[in-house]
């Protein structure tokens, strides 16, 4: 996770785009701002944020025609009563009620994760929504979360909470690069809350009422504030009840924006008696097309409104919109096919050809990899990296392909302590950084240590330190012809290998 | 004397998950509470798998 991505305030201008080759890319950024209909909402985060919410397919009006998301059903059991939700089905504010998911172990988790990831090379985002609630789960959920951090550096990583125990998180996420957190708050107000909410379930004890409104709402909202302190993108859902919560939303979106969450979805309450749900049971209708429009009309102003959400289940696959997950049950996935090195290659292979529009597969090309907390100057450390950003290069042409992104084991200060612990912490750093960097061709850093270097060169990745503190978008241009001979020779290799 | 679990239990794994005895499991569509584990939650008012069973009749004291 880049914790500094929060500090560089940009304009969403062309010039300062990881590429204007990035078309797609840009257009949706900016199809997402017009949303709020008050651009400068979004005004305060980072470029990388607005990198980050381009390529998610739930967050970006754009993506979801490009970038597929899955979600994992690994975290079965809720500390909240809703009531909305029967819990005998999934989780009804993410999944479509009565629909059961298939509940899987953290091992199946990855492992049908390689398996989409190979099948669907779109596949951009992982997330963990349910059926109960991810953080209600801990240890399944973050033992997922890691095993996937680990094998596939690809993968962007998110999450979905009612925000309870949200905070006793938050570090995890951050250690484990979670990008996108999404927080299910319905109200601002603990009176409120009290006719939304059953109960809760803290360390040990059921809490009722306004009691439980208060607590769940203290705690959801120093959750943000942490998230927003780590840089992790936020975006929160609320289901709109009407007679109940209408009048709440808009103020919470308001404060929604004083923490920096990015976007505020409000979604319709879903209620029939079959359903089973105590609202569903007592006649609380649904809100009409009318009031939801009126309801994000009024919250609009203060923070984008996502209107393309489509609820999804907790284990569906594809791009938003579709559901592919019947494809990818567990008993069928090939449980010893895992040689993710080489599906990574596969896809940034497919990544490169959809950004070049297949010009990557007529001629000689390299991908570079570039480390920086800004994405517009290289100005990174190797060894403070966390995440690798990818670019194809063509001759003078460059593309953004995605990234590359490992989990740290020591906080890379520059002076670190000389004990055995930090040099195995070290050398964990290092490997994990090679395994990421499969199929990279160079990497761009502003320094690098002797050993580190001389293990990548082994590893087939030339490092080139000679660009430190260059901007982005002038080095790539000219990067092409210094390293042409590798390209060409790379593209031989690749040709003769498919000949034979 | 250790809690109960009734036939109406859905799985939901919330009672698994919070049990600081690693009594309860799963055993067939339900989950079943071990009575050699079981501490009956002493240190606490309300049994910790009571708390938070969205069904709390599912959970009995073994008569
Ligand atoms: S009473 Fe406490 S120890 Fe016994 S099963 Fe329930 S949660 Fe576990
Ligand atoms: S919490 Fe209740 S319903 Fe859920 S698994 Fe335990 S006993 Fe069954």
């Amino acid at each position: 996770m880049d914790s500094h991505d929060n500090k560089h305030h940009t304009e969403t201008d062309t010039d300062s785009r990881p590429s204007c080759k990035t078309k797609c890319v840009s257009e949706s950024l900016t199809s997402d701002i017009n949303l709020s209909k008050q651009a400068d909402s979004t005004a305060d985060i980072g470029l990388s944020q607005l990198q980050k919410v381009s390529q998610h397919p739930c967050y970006s009006n754009n993506a979801h025609h490009k970038y597929a998301r899955m979600h994992l059903a690994v975290a079965p059991a809720c500390n909240i009563q809703c009531n909305y939700c029967n819990r005998k089905y999934d989780c009804a504010n993410e999944s479509r009620p009565g629909v059961v998911s298939e509940l899987l172990t953290p091992v199946q988790a990855l492992q049908k994760a390689q398996a989409v990831a190979k099948a669907i090379p779109q596949l951009s985002v992982i997330g963990i929504a349910g059926p109960g609630d991810p953080l209600a789960n801990p240890v399944r959920t973050l033992t997922t979360l890691a095993l996937i951090r680990e094998a596939m550096p690809d993968i962007k990583l998110c999450l979905s909470t009612n925000g309870l125990t949200l905070i006793d998180h938050v570090d995890e996420l951050l250690q484990l690069g979670v990008d996108h957190v999404t927080v299910t708050i319905n109200a601002l107000d603990e009176v409120i809350a009290a006719q939304i909410y059953k109960w809760i379930y803290l360390d040990g004890k059921r809490y009722t009422g306004v009691e439980a409104g208060r607590i769940l709402i203290q705690r959801q909202m120093a959750g943000l504030q942490a998230l927003a302190r780590a840089g992790i993108l936020t975006k929160v859902n609320s289901v709109l009840i009407p007679g109940i919560n209408e009048h709440n939303l808009p103020e919470l979106s308001r404060e929604l924006r004083r923490n920096n969450v990015f976007l505020h979805n409000i979604m319709p309450l879903i209620s029939q008696p079959e359903h089973g749900t105590f609202f569903g049971l007592n006649g609380q209708r649904e809100p009409s097309e009318a009031e939801l429009e009126q309801v994000r009309e009024e919250s609009g102003g203060n923070v984008s409104q996502m209107k393309h959400c489509q609820q999804c289940r907790a284990d569906a696959v594809g791009m938003l919109g579709e559901d592919r997950s019947s494809e990818f049950n567990i008993k069928d996935i090939n449980l010893q096919s895992v040689d993710y090195a080489h599906t990574m290659l596969a896809r940034s292979r497919f990544q490169s050809a959809l950004a070049s529009r297949g010009a990557s597969e007529q001629q000689a090309s390299l991908i570079v990899a570039i480390t920086s907390d800004n994405n517009e100057q290289i100005n990174l450390h190797f060894g403070h990296a966390n995440c690798f950003k990818l670019y194809l290069l063509i001759k003078n042409e460059h593309y953004y392909i995605g990234e590359r992104r490992i989990k740290r084991y020591c906080s890379g200060s520059d002076e670190c302590p000389d004990t055995d612990d930090h040099q195995s912490n070290h050398n964990r750093n290092l490997q994990q950084a090679i395994k990421a960097l499969h199929g990279v061709d160079l990497l761009l850093c502003s320094r690098i240590g002797n050993e580190p270097q001389q293990a990548l060169e082994a590893a087939g990745i030339k490092v080139d330190v000679d660009y430190g503190y260059h901007s982005v978008k002038t080095v790539l241009p000219e990067l092409f012809g210094k390293y042409q001979q590798q390209a060409k020779l790379k593209w031989r290799q690749q040709n003769t290998l498919e000949a034979s | 004397m250790a809690l109960q679990i009734g036939e109406d239990c859905f799985a939901c794994y919330a009672c698994e998950t919070v049990c600081p005895a690693g009594a309860i499991s799963i055993k067939g569509s339900i989950f079943v509470i071990n009575p050699a584990l079981c501490s009956e939650c002493k240190d606490i008012d309300i049994a910790r798998c009571l708390a938070i069973c969205p069904e709390p009749s599912v959970i009995n004291h073994r008569a």
